[in-house]
C-alpha cells in the first residue's frame, strides 16, 4: 500500500493528539516530503548497524540522589495551587468515561 | 563610565570600589532599554524598573551587613524566556505558558542571585526553542540590531539582540543545536555552548533533554568565562550534570593567553566550503590570525548533511515526550473541559497551545518513535550518533580544536525562513555536530560584510571550555572586535 503525505498527516495527527487546521495542512504538505528525504539520508550512512546506540553522550548512566528528607517548598503543589482547577485539594481532571 | 556599553568585568570592579553606583547603572540602562526596546523587542517579560531598584537597595544592604564578596554584584542580566525564574512569567515565547509563573528559580538562576546579579527581564526565542530566527515565538519576532529588517538569529535571539543593543550588560541563553552560537554569530557578540552535564540543567524548560544546554552570552570573552565561573558545576537536581571539579574558567583562559601555547587547529573543510562566499571570506581572515601563530590543517569533517537529519529525528522524538507534560491540567493552556472527553481536551490544548513549527516537530517526533519507523530513524540515529561521536574524537587526538564559520549564511531577512523552513534546518549543518556529540563550542566575532556581522565557532574535547575561551580571547585581541553595540 502507498501511502501518501494526506496519509501520513492523518496518522501523525492520531499519534501526537494535535490538529493541523486547513493553511497548516498546506504548508505541510509542502514540507512533509522534504523533511522525510533528510530523515531518510541517515539510512544512506554504511554499516550503521555496527554501532550501538548512543543514548548519553557520555555514555554514562544516569545518578539518582540520596533519598535524604530535605526541608523545601513544596513546588508542586505551590505550582498546582497556581494552575490547575482544585477541588478540596483535588486536580479536577476531565473525565475519563463520557 | 558609559555604563551602558562597558563590559561586565570593569562594572564588577568598579562596584567593588562604590557599590551606590549600581542604582545609577541600572537607571541608565534602563533609560537605554526604553528608548530602544520598541525597535528590537528583545524581551517578553521586562520587570518593572522600581522592582529592579528595590532589589538593589536590598543588595547594598545585604553586602554591608555581611560583607559577603558577591561575584557578579549588581549585574543586569537577560534571561531567557525558558529558563525558570521564581515569581517572573516564564513563557517559552508559548501560548502554551503565557500566564506560567514559575514557584522555584532554575538552579543557574540561583546560582546568579547568590552572586548579586539582578535578572532585568526575559528575553524573546523561538517557541520552546525551536527554531532559528526568534520567528516561532508566540508573541512577535526580535530584530536585529545590525540591521532592523533582519533576524537576529534563534533561538536565543533576544538574549543576543539585548546584548547587541546595550539592553543588557550579560546574559544567558540555551543550545540544543546551536541557538547560542548561532544569534551570537547574528550579532557580533559572543556565546558559549558548554560541554554537556556541566551546567545543571534543572528549571530548564526541556526541549530535547539529551542536546540542552544553559550557555553563558557577553560582548567580550572575558565576561563569558565570569559568567560560566558562576553557572558551572555539579548539580543533585539535575541527574545529567557531571559530579568534576570546576577549573577557574577565568584564570585558566588568562594563564593560558600570556603563556601562549600553540595549538593544533583543525580547519573543517567542508563547513568552509558549503559557507556563503562571504560569510568564508570574512571567516578565513579570522582563521589566518589564528594560523599565523597556531599550526593549522584541514580536517574533513564526516557526514554534515547526515548530521542535520540525525539531529533532526532525536530532537524532534525528545520534544514529542517532554512537550507531552503540558495538559492544561497541572498547567499549560486553559480550556473548558465540561462534557468533553479526555482525548478531546488534550488534543484541543496542544491545537490551540502550540505555534506551527512546535505542533510539527511534536508530530513528526511521534512519527519517528511510532511503530515500524522507530528502529528506522529514530534507532539508526542514535547509532549515527555514536559513530559522530567516535569519528570526533578520532579527530581530537590530532586537534585541538576544529574551526568553522559559525553560520553558514549572514543573517536571514525576517520571513526568508518561514518561507523555506527545511533551509533553515540546513543552516544549523556548522553547530548541530557540538551538540550531538556534547562537545563545548563557542562563536566570537569574525567580521563584518556589508554591515552584517559574521561568527567563527571553535569546537573543543569535552570539557576544555578553557582552550575555546583562550582562543575566542585571542581572536577577540587580534580582531578587536568586542563590546560592540549596535547604532540603534
Amino acid at each position: 500500500m502507498v501511502y501518501t503525505s494526506n496519509d501520513v498527516i492523518d496518522r501523525i495527527e492520531r499519534l501526537a493528539l494535535i490538529s493541523f487546521n486547513d493553511e497548516e495542512r498546506r504548508k505541510l504538505l509542502k514540507e512533509l516530503e522534504k523533511i522525510i528525504e533528510m530523515f531518510n539520508t541517515v539510512n544512506m550512512v554504511e554499516e550503521l548497524d555496527q554501532w550501538e546506540p548512543l543514548y548519553h553522550v557520555h555514555d554514562i548512566s544516569l545518578s539518582l540522589r540520596d533519598d535524604n528528607e530535605v526541608e523545601e517548598v513544596d513546588d508542586e503543589r505551590t505550582m498546582l495551587r497556581d494552575n490547575a482547577i482544585l477541588v478540596n485539594g483535588y486536580v479536577k481532571a476531565p473525565k475519563t468515561v463520557t | 563610565m558609559d555604563f551602558v556599553s562597558a563590559p561586565m568585568y570593569k562594572l564588577v570592579e568598579v562596584f567593588e570600589n562604590d557599590p551606590n553606583l549600581v542604582v545609577e547603572y541600572i537607571n541608565k540602562l534602563y533609560d537605554r532599554i526604553s528608548s530602544i526596546e520598541d525597535k528590537i523587542k528583545a524581551y517578553i517579560t521586562l520587570r518593572r524598573l522600581n522592582d529592579i531598584i528595590s532589589e538593589a537597595e536590598n543588595l547594598l544592604k545585604i553586602r554591608k551587613k555581611s560583607c559577603k564578596k558577591m561575584r557578579l554584584f549588581g549585574i543586569a542580566i537577560a534571561v531567557k524566556d525558558n529558563i525558570s525564574t521564581k515569581g517572573i512569567r516564564t513563557t517559552c515565547a508559548s501560548r502554551m505558558l503565557e500566564n506560567y509563573v514559575p514557584p522555584f528559580d532554575a538552579t543557574v538562576i540561583t546560582k546568579l542571585k547568590d552572586e548579586g546579579a539582578i535578572i532585568i527581564g526575559k528575553t524573546n526565542m523561538d517557541e520552546f526553542a525551536m527554531g532559528s530566527t526568534t520567528e516561532t515565538s508566540a508573541f512577535y519576532p526580535s530584530r536585529n540590531p545590525w540591521d532592523s529588517t533582519r533576524s537576529p538569529g534563534g533561538s536565543s535571539g533576544g538574549s543576543a539582540a539585548a546584548l547587541a543593543a546595550g539592553e543588557a550588560t550579560v546574559a544567558l541563553g540555551s543550545d540544543t543545536g546551536g541557538s547560542i552560537r548561532n544569534p551570537a554569530a547574528f550579532t557580533a557578540t559572543f556565546g558559549l555552548k558548554p560541554t554537556y552535564g556541566l551546567v545543571s540543567r534543572y528549571g530548564l524548560i526541556a526541549y530535547a533533554s539529551s542536546l540542552d544546554q544553559i550557555g553563558p552570552m557577553a560582548r567580550n570573552s572575558d565576561d563569558l568565562a565570569l559568567l560560566l565561573n558562576v553557572i558551572a558545576g555539579y548539580d543533585s537536581k539535575d541527574s545529567t550534570s557531571i559530579d568534576i571539579a570546576v577549573p577557574d574558567f577565568y584564570k585558566s583562559m588568562y594563564d593560558l593567553f600570556y603563556k601562549e601555547p600553540r595549538l593544533r587547529i583543525g580547519i573543517a573543510k567542508e563547513l568552509f566550503e558549503e559557507s556563503d562566499e562571504l560569510v568564508k571570506k570574512t571567516a578565513y581572515q579570522a582563521v589566518d590570525t589564528l594560523c599565523s601563530y597556531h599550526e593549522c590543517n584541514e580536517v574533513s569533517i564526516p557526514y554534515a548533511k547526515q548530521s542535520v537529519a540525525a539531529y533532526y529525528i532525536i530532537a524532534m522524538a525528545e520534544a514529542s515526550s517532554n512537550l507531552a507534560r503540558y495538559d492544561g491540567v497541572r498547567y499549560g493552556l486553559k480550556v473548558d473541559f465540561e462534557n468533553k472527553s479526555w482525548i478531546d481536551v488534550y488534543r484541543d490544548i496542544r491545537t490551540m497551545g502550540y505555534g506551527y513549527e512546535v505542533k510539527k516537530r511534536v508530530a513528526l517526533g511521534a512519527y519517528v518513535l511510532s511503530m515500524g519507523y522507530w528502529d528506522m530513524y529514530y534507532l539508526r540515529a542514535l547509532k549515527f550518533r555514536r559513530m559522530l561521536k567516535e569519528e570526533f574524537n578520532r579527530i581530537f587526538h590530532q586537534y585541538n580544536v576544529i574551526v568553522s564559520p559559525t553560520m553558514p549564511i549572514l543573517p536571514p531577512k525576517l520571513g526568508e525562513f518561514l518561507e523555506d523552513p527545511i533551509k533553515m534546518y540546513y543552516a544549523d549543518v556548522n553547530t548541530i555536530t557540538a551538540n550531538l556529540i556534547g562537545a563545548p563550542a563557542i562563536s566570537a566575532p569574525a567580521g563584518f560584510v556589508n554591515g552584517l556581522p559574521v561568527g567563527l565557532q571553535i569546537m573543543a574535547r569535552y570539557f576544555d571550555e578553557i582552550t575555546i575561551l583562550y582562543l575566542s580571547k585571542f581572536i577577540e585581541e587580534s580582531i578587536k572586535l568586542r563590546d560592540l553595540i549596535a547604532p540603534v
